[in-house]
């Protein structure tokens, strides 16, 4: 089996079985409408202020989805012996990893397309556009990447509900900054502006992408 | 099953310890001495701006470690060694000391210059979070049950973090300097004169000397913990 | 002057912070001390139980 055909393989099979429980997503969106709800009462979100709160509320939302996916998202993995199964066939495991990427980023786009048309909707953010869509997807992929890579790591540790944002929030600052600033000067109308913090997304996403296929093998060891 | 008495350094062949130890109290009184004997007073800060010379080499350490846990890691994971592990755990623990160190001193500094505790300024913001990824890696190297995965996990945080600590900084500098912000002023805007430059670099020479001595001592202390795990999961296989 | 304050405040901050984990670092060569000392005592009593007619003889060095 190549590599390529591996990867479709868990991809399928992670789809397959969110699509059959549900769980993952629908508990990734409710804790996003939430938090953009709570968010609603604790900022002015139609105010005067509103593209800049509103992208603050966006992140935070995003973040405590991704947070909360991922703590789902291993658990559920490990039922059963089926990741000590994946662990043990032949499967390099850079295409492990990013098989398990690109299942939650499947998972967390169908979250935050809600959330944006939520945003659009309740709040009148022009969130619609080009602009947001891509800085929505590279922080989106930053967020993941780290993601993958610690969330495997905290999977079988106690308190793995505090290990995982105490590893993963310092880190994700300059994701969480640079989205942020990013959709905020979009929402805004600053494309121009956005450029610099969409390059530092992306290197961001790429170089931990990078570094997390390196070391997601030394995290899988057993 | 080896004699437990043969496997433990005795402090009586550690001499060059004891003479680190000696020099780095020596160098550390003589810079303390320079620091409030020799230096001038600062014309804009006046005393305060003393508190300078601990702040610079602490932060210089605090980074430093981080970057011994960056090349132990490596090495730990490609080579497999337990050393490895043992200096990255030795100066993780340094590092946290003295980041806690380089916070509260400038924090401390701060007040009286800026009237404020604390500023979301580029080096102090990402300090602090230095400090959080320190936390993180106690947390993880607690929390995880085998202390052979802990060292592995730890030797992951311990790269993405070094990795991550400039764009950190760069990220929090874009922050700070694309938003309104209270006027900040950086101690360092005319040339130090010759008096505060020497005191500085004794200072910072005295420091390191200090953190050699502390990485040393700490390094055999988690050289022996080791040991007496084994010691003690031999005895319980045999004895 | 009154900034004297804060100075002798950073400098007593930072000594005490040195000095606890200069302390701290005490303690954790005691510790291992106290625990190789009992470890030696378990050693020895165990390998007394193993083998009691080589208990008068030196101890087994096998490494």
């Amino acid at each position: 089996m190549s590599a390529w055909s591996q990867f479709i393989a868990i991809v399928k099979r992670d789809l397959l079985l969110e699509w059959r429980a549900r769980e993952l997503v629908l508990g990734m969106l409710v804790m996003t409408l939430l938090t953009l709800l709570i968010f609603n009462f604790a900022f002015d979100l139609s105010g005067v202020q509103r593209a800049a709160s509103g992208s603050g509320a966006l992140w935070v939302a995003i973040v405590f989805a991704t947070l909360l996916g991922w703590g789902r998202a291993v658990v559920l993995d490990r039922q059963e012996g089926a990741w000590e199964g994946l662990l043990l066939s032949p499967v390099e495991r850079p295409v492990i990893f990013i098989a398990k990427l690109v299942s939650m980023l499947v998972f967390v786009t169908i979250v935050e397309l809600v959330a944006l048309l939520v945003l659009a909707v309740l709040f009148a953010l022009p969130v619609l556009q080009p602009g947001v869509l891509v800085v929505v997807g590279l922080g989106t992929l930053g967020l993941c990447t780290l993601g993958t890579l610690f969330a495997a790591m905290t999977a079988n540790v106690r308190s793995r509900e505090v290990l995982l944002p105490a590893l993963l929030f310092p880190l994700a600052v300059p994701v969480v900054i640079g989205a942020v600033r990013a959709t905020t000067l979009e929402l805004n109308g600053f494309t121009g502006d956005a450029a610099p913090w969409k390059s530092l997304l992306g290197g961001f996403a790429a170089l931990f992408f990078a570094l997390g296929a390196l070391t997601f093998g030394s995290v899988t060891e057993e | 099953m080896a004699t437990v008495k043969n496997t433990v350094r005795r402090p009586a062949t550690a001499a060059w310890l004891s003479v680190l130890a000696a020099l780095s109290f020596l160098s550390v009184a003589l810079s303390v001495v320079l620091i409030f004997l020799y230096a001038p007073r600062d014309v804009d800060q006046g005393e305060v701006q003393r508190l300078f010379y601990l702040h610079l080499p602490a932060a210089w350490l605090a980074y430093l470690s981080f970057f011994i846990i960056f090349v132990s890691s490596i090495l730990y994971l490609v080579r497999g060694h337990a050393r490895w592990d043992r200096l990255a755990r030795s100066a993780a623990e340094l590092g946290f000391i003295f980041t806690t160190v380089v916070l509260l001193t400038g924090s401390i500094w701060g007040r009286p210059i800026w009237g404020t505790w604390w500023t979301w300024d580029a080096r102090l913001t990402t300090t602090l979070i230095l400090w959080f990824i320190y936390l993180g890696y106690f947390l993880l190297r607690a929390y995880v049950a085998d202390p052979e995965r802990g060292a592995r996990y730890a030797a992951v945080l311990g790269i993405v973090g070094f990795v991550d600590i400039p764009i950190i900084h760069m990220s929090v500098r874009w922050w700070r300097t694309l938003h309104p912000q209270p006027i900040v002023v950086r101690s360092e805007g005319p040339a130090m004169p010759p008096e505060m430059l020497v005191t500085m670099i004794v200072t910072l020479v005295a420091f390191c000397i200090l953190y050699v001595f502390l990485l040393a001592v700490k390094y055999r202390i988690e050289t022996t913990r080791d040991e007496v795990m084994e010691l003690r999961g031999t005895l319980e296989q045999y004895g | 002057m009154e900034n004297v304050w804060y100075l002798f405040a950073g400098f007593f901050v930072t000594w005490l912070i040195l000095g606890i984990y200069l302390f701290s670092l005490r303690r954790q060569i005691e510790v291992l001390r106290s625990e190789l000392a009992s470890l030696r005592g378990e050693a020895r009593t165990s390998e007394r139980q193993r083998s009691p007619e080589s208990a008068t003889a030196s101890e087994p060095n096998v490494s």
